[in-house]
C-alpha cells in the first residue's frame, strides 16, 4: 500500500477492534450524518474490514478516495459521500 | 432521534439494507401499529413488527387461542390482550412499547381501520391468503371494498406466511417504499401474486 496524503476530512470514526458486519454498519451510520460530497475518514483493523468496508461503500454509491496503512494491521480509509 | 448503542446492535441487519439504513430504522421506531382484528396471521405480523421496533398496541378483548405461539403463550389465552401484549413486548423488544409519532392499523378481518399511518388488512378467500394495504395517500374506500372480500381464516403455516408478508407490507408503507394502495394473494404453496383492487366509484371499477 503506497503512502498517500490524507484528504481533508469532515468526520472520523475509529473502528479498530470492530469486526464485520458492524464495521460497515457504523460506517454507514456515520456517512448518513454527512452531507453529500463530505469526506469520512475510517480507521480499521484486520484484513476483512479492510476489504469489506470499501467494497460496501462503493456498492452504495460512495467514492473510495484513498486507503493507507497507518500501522501494522491498521488502515485509514477516506470515503466521499455519494 | 439518534439510535442508541443497543439499537445499533439490535437493528444492524436492517441498517445494512440499502433501502433502509439508520434513518429508515429511526422511522420504523417512530411508527406505531394498532392491532384491530383477531387471528393467527395478525399475531405473527405483530411479532415481526415488534421485532423491527415499531410500537405495537392492542386492546379491548381477551387473548384468543389461535394468537399464541410467537409473542403470546398458551397461558395467556383468556387474559386481557393489552396487558399480555405489553408484558410480551417488554420481554421481546422494549422498543415496541411507547408513544409513536404516527399510528396505523393492522387487522385480520373482520377489523376496523383508522389512523394516519399505514393500514394492512389480512384475510382469506377460500384456501388463499390475501392482504390489502393502504398508505397515507391511498383511497380508504377502495381499501375497504377490496378488503371486504376477505374473511377470517385458519391458523397454521399459511397464517405464518401471511402474517410475515403483512408485516413487510406495513413496514414498506411506513418507509415510503410502497405504492399507496395495493393487494397481494398468497397461495397455499407460498406463491405471491398481485390482487386486483375493487375500486370505489370515484376511482373506477375494475370489474374483477
Amino acid at each position: 500500500m503506497r503512502p498517500v496524503a490524507p484528504p481533508p476530512t469532515d468526520a472520523t470514526i475509529d473502528l479498530r477492534g470492530q469486526v464485520c458486519p458492524m464495521t460497515y454498519v457504523r460506517t454507514k451510520l456515520a456517512l448518513e450524518r454527512l452531507e453529500p460530497g463530505h469526506v469520512l475518514e475510517v480507521v480499521l483493523s484486520g484484513e476483512e474490514p479492510a476489504k469489506n468496508v470499501p467494497r460496501s461503500a462503493r456498492e452504495e454509491g460512495h467514492e473510495v478516495m484513498a486507503m493507507a496503512e497507518a500501522a501494522e494491521g491498521v488502515v485509514r480509509l477516506w470515503l466521499r459521500k455519494g | 432521534m439518534t439510535l442508541s448503542e443497543d439499537q445499533v446492535v439490535r437493528y444492524s441487519r436492517h441498517i445494512l439494507l440499502s433501502a433502509l439504513g439508520g434513518k429508515g430504522q429511526e422511522r420504523l421506531l417512530a411508527t406505531g401499529v394498532t392491532l384491530t382484528g383477531q387471528g393467527a396471521a395478525q399475531a405473527v405480523a405483530a411479532a415481526y413488527l415488534a421485532a423491527s421496533g415499531l410500537k405495537v398496541s392492542a386492546k379491548g378483548r381477551p387473548v384468543a387461542p389461535e394468537e399464541t405461539g410467537f409473542l403470546l403463550a398458551a397461558d395467556d389465552v383468556g387474559r386481557p390482550l393489552e396487558a399480555m401484549m405489553r408484558a410480551a413486548l417488554l420481554d421481546a423488544n422494549p422498543d415496541a412499547l411507547g408513544q409513536p409519532s404516527e399510528v396505523g392499523a393492522l387487522g385480520e378481518l373482520p377489523a376496523g381501520f383508522s389512523g394516519t399511518g399505514p393500514w394492512v388488512a389480512l384475510g382469506w378467500s377460500g384456501n388463499r391468503g390475501g392482504l390489502v394495504y393502504r398508505g397515507r395517500d391511498g383511497c380508504a374506500a377502495c381499501f375497504e371494498r377490496t378488503a371486504g372480500a376477505l374473511s377470517n381464516g385458519p391458523a397454521g403455516a399459511s397464517a405464518v406466511l401471511l402474517g410475515a408478508l403483512g408485516a413487510l407490507a406495513f413496514e414498506r408503507l411506513a418507509l415510503g417504499l410502497s405504492q399507496p394502495l395495493g393487494g397481494l394473494w398468497l397461495s397455499e404453496t407460498g406463491e405471491v401474486e398481485p390482487m386486483d383492487l375493487d375500486r370505489c366509484a370515484s376511482h373506477g371499477q375494475t370489474g374483477r
